[in-house]
């Protein structure tokens, strides 16, 4: 128990190999508009679960975008395995916040799922219902294979648009706000469907990278945090998160490791002293990188 | 129970009902050759619709109004689409098409006639070109309002510009590409009559013109009778089909 909550030299700390590196990475939508991003610099291992938080409307979907390959940014780079991204890699799959505009609703289930691979010509027609039935399996809907999207609840949509992405193998999954439109139940339950992947994947596959706004879901599923600040974003710290696993909704989320993290977390993006008012330590803004 | 039964079975067919007994009882009583009574055209229908000019009128127009509705449903979607997903495609034909679109289709006919003369061609081209706008339109609509997040995915799994295409944009413009289509079976079915009109040898227009010359006022009822009757089934069939094959269109 030795998480430490001042800015973290995180290159000391996990010794695998950097999969992504992210540098100096900016974007302006337009030459007479505003920066979203100014100067984002930070790196993923492999194998690692990376949230990334900041508030809302600070240019994290931006970001993921760019880290994914659809978005050209303005400067700086974003490299996979030292090589620079410029169109959407193999290794990377994204699973959207919004899952009713990102699954297609006139494919069954089994076919949206299906969907990344039908192009895959290295893939036999059995290899590839294989993939799908395992990814389904994973996320729990089999049984569910000749519904339509429409006829799913939202968390299982949402099951729906991480099995298409498992059934893909990326090396790196990423997600975007990914139970951002479900209800509190639903999410706990998505949440532990996604370590529970996690857990049963090939190593080269657990590399996540997250995206969220919701601090208690990042300190939950994360083993590294990066917090971003208001826009135009930047790093505004990295933390390690060092609670036991497996991770457990009761048990985690009420461990003291759990909450000071969390404490900090709010104190670094500037949530607490806007409660404290004037009384509040004002030195908490860092920005740690 | 008998009550809902009855409004709901038997009030819709009370004014039909109650125009044919005043169309009769008018058409027998009246000195004008114009209005001949209800049963005259339903004598007309026996006697020429079964199945003389059926075989020789209605199919060769049946003919003409599917081809032409093929022909100008395909280009429409194919134009429509290309319009639709690309930006640059959409400011080079902008102008042009909204000019062509505001063509009435029977102010084309002339053209087409010295185009094509006074064939099946002409006949096919017309219809296509009613067709062709309603659908085009409706399709580069539903191609641009595809869900950027719906583009997004298909790329992030390595699909090339034409795979997203026809794998995610013409599927997900589908709704309003039928929303086009079913706009076009009238206007298909106004001009093949319209087209027939002119230096015909058969159809159902011909008929027409043919039994209007003729006086044979019954006949030229007969031949209306048959056209509503064609262009109630033919959209019944495709609101059956769209709502079976487009259940999933209200989750878009």
């Amino acid at each position: 128990m030795t998480t430490s909550l001042e800015p973290t030299q995180v290159e000391d700390r996990v010794p695998a190999r950097t999969i992504l590196d992210v540098s100096e990475l900016r974007k302006r939508y337009a030459p007479d508009r505003p920066l979203v991003c100014d100067g984002l610099t930070f790196q993923v291992r492999e194998g690692e679960f990376v949230a990334i938080i900041g508030p809302s409307g600070c240019g994290k979907s931006t970001l993921l975008r760019m880290m994914s390959g659809i978005l050209k940014p303005t400067s700086g780079t974003v490299s996979l395995h030292g090589r620079t991204i410029s169109k959407p890699p193999p290794e990377m799959a994204l699973v959207f916040q919004d899952y009713t505009r990102s699954l297609y609703p006139w494919l069954t289930v089994e076919r949206n799922v299906r969907f990344p691979l039908a192009k895959d010509k290295s893939l036999s027609k059995a290899e590839k219902a294989e993939r799908v039935a395992r990814a389904l399996d994973n996320v729990g809907l089999t049984g569910f294979e000749s519904y339509h999207p429409g006829a799913l609840s939202g968390g299982m949509q949402q099951r729906v648009s991480i099995a298409r992405a498992l059934a893909f193998q990326p090396q790196i999954l990423l997600l975007d706000e990914p139970f951002a439109s479900v209800d509190a139940l639903t999410k706990e339950g998505l949440e532990d469907t996604l370590l529970d992947v996690r857990d049963r994947m090939q190593d080269a596959g657990k590399t996540m990278l997250m995206v969220t706004h919701d601090i208690d879901e990042a300190i939950y599923l994360a083993d590294r945090i990066v917090v971003l600040s208001k826009p135009p974003c930047m790093v505004a710290e990295e933390l390690v998160i060092d609670l036991p696993k497996p991770r457990n909704q009761i048990e985690t989320r009420s461990h003291p490791e759990f909450l000071r993290i969390r404490a900090h977390i709010h104190d670094v993006m500037g949530l607490t002293d806007q409660r404290r008012g004037a009384g509040g330590s004002p030195a908490t803004h860092g920005k740690g990188h | 129970m008998m009550r809902s039964a009855l409004t709901t079975r038997v009030l819709p067919w009370v004014a039909p009902l109650l125009l044919l007994v005043v169309w009769e009882y008018a058409g027998r009583h009246t000195t004008s050759i114009y209005l001949p009574p209800a049963s005259d055209v339903a004598k007309a229908l026996r006697e020429d619709w079964m199945w003389e000019h059926t075989t020789r009128d209605l199919l060769p127009s049946l003919k003409r109004f599917a081809l032409g509705y093929l022909a100008g449903s395909a280009l429409g979607i194919l134009v429509g689409l290309a319009i639709g997903s690309s930006r640059r495609v959409a400011q080079y034909t902008g102008p042009t098409l909204e000019f062509l679109r505001a063509l009435p289709a029977v102010a084309v006919m002339p053209v087409a006639i010295l185009l094509f003369g006074l064939g099946d061609g002409m006949r096919i081209s017309i219809i296509a070109f009613g067709v062709l706008f309603p659908v085009l339109v409706n399709t580069a609509a539903g191609a641009r309002s595809c869900r950027q997040e719906r583009i997004d995915v298909a790329e992030m799994f390595g699909l090339s510009r034409l795979q997203v295409i026809r794998r995610v944009i013409l599927p997900s413009a589908v709704p309003m590409i039928s929303a086009g289509l079913r706009v076009g079976l009238p206007i298909a079915l106004i001009m093949m009559v319209v087209s027939e009109l002119v230096g015909g040898k058969n159809g159902i227009g011909f008929y027409l013109t043919q039994a209007q010359s003729l006086f044979d006022i019954a006949g030229m009822f007969s031949a209306l009778v048959i056209l509503g009757v064609l262009g109630n089934l033919i959209n019944w069939l495709y609101v059956r089909v769209e709502t079976q094959q487009l259940h999933w269109g209200a989750h878009l």
